[in-house]
């Protein structure tokens, strides 16, 4: 079990990227607050990721990177979402969910 | 200002009562964090399954998910090594995903106003998709607090190395479909989701960032459709909500 050189410089490399891609916000906004426009606009962003990220995921087939309706993922979200509106619990959905794709993925 | 959540998605500490003794912020992380786990177990297991394919070792892929924590980044890193490329033009195209990073983090920056330095220097390592996600959400709903919010943002990177490590020395992953666990993460957004879609401004803005990642993704390589997506949507959001009205 070894670390060889390059691969060490990799994971330095791609570790310090990604956390200063993660701490620079925190270090900027903890020095100077962020300006009324920016932070109302900020207000936006934790909804609109959740859509960018979700959306894309539930119409599109990950292998082929089709878009379409009939896929597994997207007839689960369905019945998933109706429990997430009925219930409001986080649990029942993601089981509803899991339950909900494993026998989508064994009509489609 | 936008009215974030009104409601937490459960187990909000906060609602029970004021004074209810607080549970303690390992349960309460791991409580909010437990599907993030079961997502990124199996992820874990296919990425070190995969590294271990392309001829890493055991301590370079644990190493690596413990300092990257992140899935994206690391599947693309490693299949560009694989694939032999120059180390710098591995990690310049496998950051890129990982640019999305800096709006999350200015997101919950204002959420993160009482910690001090070193937490956040730690907080900061531990911002993913998912673990962001349940954490602004909950605090937006309140009843949330840092440390709580360390426990959501470190419990699944155990679950990640774990993984990982698990999948490069066993060199078996879980098939996929099993036990429905590919859809344990969406299942989760989708409830987070369901918490935040309280008025018509975030309705529009999830639904807008949501189909303009679409097309971004679309015509874009790899993930940047995930950043540009949710810009759109926050600023066609946000300029409804000027244009629409003094009333939230």
């Amino acid at each position: 079990m070894s670390i060889r050189p390059d691969i060490l410089v990799l994971i330095v490399g791609l570790g310090l990227v990604a956390y200063l891609l993660r701490f620079l916000p925190f270090l900027v906004l903890a020095a100077r607050p962020a300006p009324a426009w920016l932070a109302r606009w900020l207000d936006f962003i934790p909804t609109a990721i959740l859509g960018a990220i979700l959306i894309p995921t539930l119409l599109t087939n990950p292998s082929t990177r089709e878009i379409g309706l009939f896929q597994p993922r997207f007839l689960a979200a369905l019945p998933c979402l109706a429990v997430a509106w009925r219930t409001k619990s986080m649990a029942l959905t993601v089981l509803a969910g899991m339950a909900a794709y494993w026998l989508a993925g064994r009509w489609v | 200002m936008q009215k974030p959540l009104h409601e937490a998605v459960d187990n909000d500490p906060s609602r029970a009562s004021p004074a209810r003794p607080s549970p303690g912020p390992l349960k309460d992380g791991f409580l909010a964090a437990w599907p993030i786990c079961l997502s990124y177990l199996p992820l874990g297991l296919a990425f070190g399954v995969t590294a271990a394919q392309a001829g890493f070792t055991l301590l370079e892929i644990g190493l690596m998910s413990l300092i990257v924590y992140g899935g994206a980044a690391q599947f693309i890193a490693v299949s560009m090594m694989a694939g032999q490329a120059p180390l710098p033009a591995v990690i310049a195209t496998s950051s890129l995903v990982n640019l999305r990073y800096l709006l999350m983090s200015s997101a919950l920056a204002a959420h993160l106003k009482r910690l001090n330095k070193a937490g956040l220097c730690l907080f900061a390592s531990g911002i993913t998709d998912g673990t962001f996600l349940v954490n602004i959400s909950r605090f937006a709903a309140g009843g949330w607090d840092s440390g709580r919010g360390l426990a959501v943002n470190h419990i699944p990177q155990l679950a990640w190395v774990l993984g990982s490590v698990l999948g490069a020395s066993l060199g078996q992953a879980v098939p996929a479909g099993a036990a429905g666990l590919d859809f344990a993460l969406p299942a989760l957004f989708i409830s987070l989701l369901v918490s935040q879609a309280k008025s018509p401004a975030s309705i529009l803005t999830a639904i807008s960032a949501g189909l303009a990642a679409l097309v971004f993704s679309r015509v874009l390589p790899g993930q940047a459709y995930v950043l540009l997506g949710a810009a759109a949507g926050a600023t066609l959001g946000r300029a409804f909500l000027s244009i629409g009205g003094k009333g939230r």
